[in-house]
């Protein structure tokens, strides 16, 4: 609002001074002016129209911003099918949480309806699935338990979350509820998923369809979609780690064959699965009595395994069966690791007579002591008293087992220990 | 100015010496505004006219009303030119029929209740307006030979009230200071070293504000006689 004297009449504008010393054009007032005249003209609501519609404008840009980066971070990104019995897929968003979730079978939707998945980052909802299906016994202790985890990530490129890391909090849930499961982690290409999903499939269960018509299995895609993992298995004489490959991460937890497989990515990958498997031995320990019993009756199978899928894996020397000799070594390698620890744990009681032990047993005194600094001698012995229990199923094996394996013995004896 | 409203205030509240004061700070005023209604010379002493304005002048100190945004020197001389105009026709009646001026007391009676009435409420509205629109006129005339006009002034004038007070300043000590305003009327441009000198103020500020500061000190050098604008602008004038 200004008020002033009009001292100039223009055709559509006046001037007028005000009495601060100020000189304004103003549009003419409608009925006219005089000179000398004192008029007052409220400006234009230009501030009052700008002001609002900018802070307006900058609110929506910041809306819309943010919108846009909730919506580029809850984006489908992957997705992450899990097999158990009942088949599951959740889709992740950018942060790695669980944006939705579905069942690909009726169990699988049963299970969905009991675990609350969505809205939970990708760890939280893995544990909570696998509690409530041991919880809903698709888990049980006393079967073989399969779980099938594949990734596929929309675009096909490279998954942001590590298979790796999946595997371990696969393991470690499934040690936390105390269920031995064979756990396998794929990652599959998008177009995979997309074929699987046309014929109604997991991706997961799709994959060994692939992967087992490659290697001369000839597993049905019906019979897939109705059998769960573990019967599957059970049925044709196969074990879902071996078929798919040497992809993926696949390993046994609570068994007293711990399997670690290092996919593309090895070295620091390659180390972590078999911690965790030296884990898995320890509570074989404490689950002993179940230990047997799982492998006259599960463990048989993927005994079986062994032979047919053999021949279509030529090259692959370090792959399973040298795993699965990670768990029982052979026998006179391990007694005579058995003689040293023994002589080396008297020593330690007498303590002067160690340069003789290993001047005596120079490479295997070696690696003993270190293992030894590292871990405690209960814990190896423990370790030890397990491997003499599964020397009677060794013996039994080695009929079957091949001369790679002694082979590929020290290598990967460290890993699996450390 | 200001010292002229104090004095007025004083007087109107009864103030005798004060009144005594401003009577005679305003004579030249008076026989200034007299002379130009007479269009001749007058003498104090000698013309009656004289007298009758200032006796009116004294008379408007106290019938001012500073509520009716007329100043009180515009208001004064509205009284004093009503009054002369008519001594003036009444001098012209008498000396046509020297006989008939029987009535003329009885006029006398009628003018004066007339100028508490509406009519002279009226015609003293319509006066000031009249005389505004002359000021104005003047004043863009007096601009003009400056050649600056009043948009220009829109356009340059400082928007931020402070730098406004500045150069406000400015041409307040440059219409004080005869010298250099005789400088400025004679060359139509602003001493602006001798004014950055005086004022402190930068050259360049004087510069960007040369038209501003031409405009302002024209107004108050001649405070008498645009009478209303500076009126007008006291409110800021007496800010400083």
């Amino acid at each position: 609002m200004i008020t002033g004297m009009v001292v100039e009449i223009k055709a559509k504008t006046c001037i007028i001074l005000t009495p601060d010393g100020q000189f304004r054009e103003i549009p003419l007032p409608p009925g006219g002016v005089r000179l000398g005249e004192e008029i007052s003209y409220a400006p234009r609501r230009r501030h009052p129209i700008w002001q609002p519609v900018m802070a307006a404008a900058c609110l929506l840009i910041l809306l819309g911003a943010g919108l846009l980066y909730h919506g580029w971070l809850t984006r489908a990104v992957a997705f992450v099918s899990m097999d158990i019995n009942p088949s599951v897929e959740m889709v992740l968003d950018r942060r790695e949480y669980v944006c939705e979730a579905k069942g690909l079978n009726a169990a699988g939707e049963i299970l969905l309806s009991r675990a609350m998945v969505v809205g939970r980052p990708l760890e939280e909802a893995i544990n909570t699935l696998l509690t409530r299906a041991v919880q809903s016994s698709y888990l049980l202790p006393s079967q073989n338990n399969v779980v099938l985890t594949t990734i596929t990530t929309k675009n096909g490129q490279e998954p942001a979350l590590q298979p790796g890391k999946i595997y371990q909090t696969i393991v470690e849930s499934l040690q936390s509820t105390g269920v031995p499961a064979e756990v396998v982690v794929e990652t599959a290409a998008p177009e995979i998923r997309r074929q699987a999903r046309k014929l109604g499939l997991s991706t997961g269960r799709y994959l060994i369809h692939v992967e087992g018509s490659k290697k001369g299995l000839d597993i049905g895609l019906e019979e897939l979609k109705r059998e769960g993992m573990a019967s599957l298995e059970k049925k044709k004489g196969i074990v879902i780690g071996e078929v798919l490959g040497k992809r993926g991460y696949t390993g046994w937890v609570n068994l007293p064959k711990p399997v670690s497989q290092p996919g593309p990515e090895a070295g620091s990958n390659h180390r972590s699965p078999g911690l965790v498997n030296s884990k898995g031995l320890e509570r074989v320990s404490i689950t002993e009595d179940k230990t047997p019993r799982k492998h006259s009756g599960a463990g048989t199978p993927g005994q079986k395994t062994g032979a047919p899928v053999k021949p279509v894996l030529p090259d692959d020397v370090r792959e399973l069966p040298g795993l699965r000799i990670q768990g029982d070594p052979p026998p006179g390698y391990d007694q005579e690791h058995n003689g040293i620890k023994e002589r080396n744990i008297n020593k330690e009681v007498n303590k002067n007579k160690e340069p003789d032990g290993k001047g005596l047993h120079d490479n295997d005194n070696q690696e003993l002591r270190d293992s030894k600094d590292l871990s405690g001698t209960t814990e190896r012995d423990q370790d030890l008293r397990n491997n003499k229990e599964l020397k009677d199923n060794k013996d039994r094996k080695s009929n079957q087992g091949s001369d790679d394996n002694k082979a590929a013995l020290p290598g990967s004896r460290p890993g699996g220990r450390m | 100015m200001e010292d002229l409203a104090h004095l007025l205030a004083l007087a109107r509240s009864g103030d005798g010496t004060a009144r005594e004061k401003l009577l005679s700070e305003c004579r030249p005023f008076i026989a200034r505004v007299t002379a130009g209604l007479c269009r001749r010379h007058l003498e104090w002493g000698f013309d009656d006219e004289l007298s009758i304005a200032f006796i009116t002048f004294n008379e408007a100190i106290d019938r001012y009303e500073e509520d009716r945004k007329v100043p009180f020197l515009a208001f004064a001389r509205l009284m004093i030119r009503s009054r002369i105009t008519d001594y003036l026709r009444k001098e012209a009646r008498a000396s046509a029929h020297l006989a008939g001026s029987l009535n003329s007391e009885q006029e006398d009676v009628c003018v004066n209740p007339l100028e508490s009435s509406l009519a002279w409420q009226d015609y003293l509205a319509r006066e000031a307006a009249r005389e505004r629109e002359e000021e104005i006129r003047d004043y863009t005339r007096l601009l003009a030979e400056f050649e600056i006009s009043f948009s220009e002034l829109v356009r340059c004038a400082p928007r931020h009230a402070d730098a406004r007070q500045v150069l406000l300043g400015v041409a307040r000590q440059l219409a004080a200071d005869d010298s250099l305003f005789q400088h400025l009327m004679k060359t139509k441009k602003l001493p602006l070293k001798e004014l950055s000198l005086l004022t402190g103020v930068h050259r360049k500020t004087l510069e960007r504000g040369r038209k501003y500061i031409i405009a302002m000190a024209l107004l108050w050098h001649h405070c008498h006689e645009f009478l209303y604008l500076c009126h007008y602008l006291k409110a800021c004038g007496k800010g400083d």
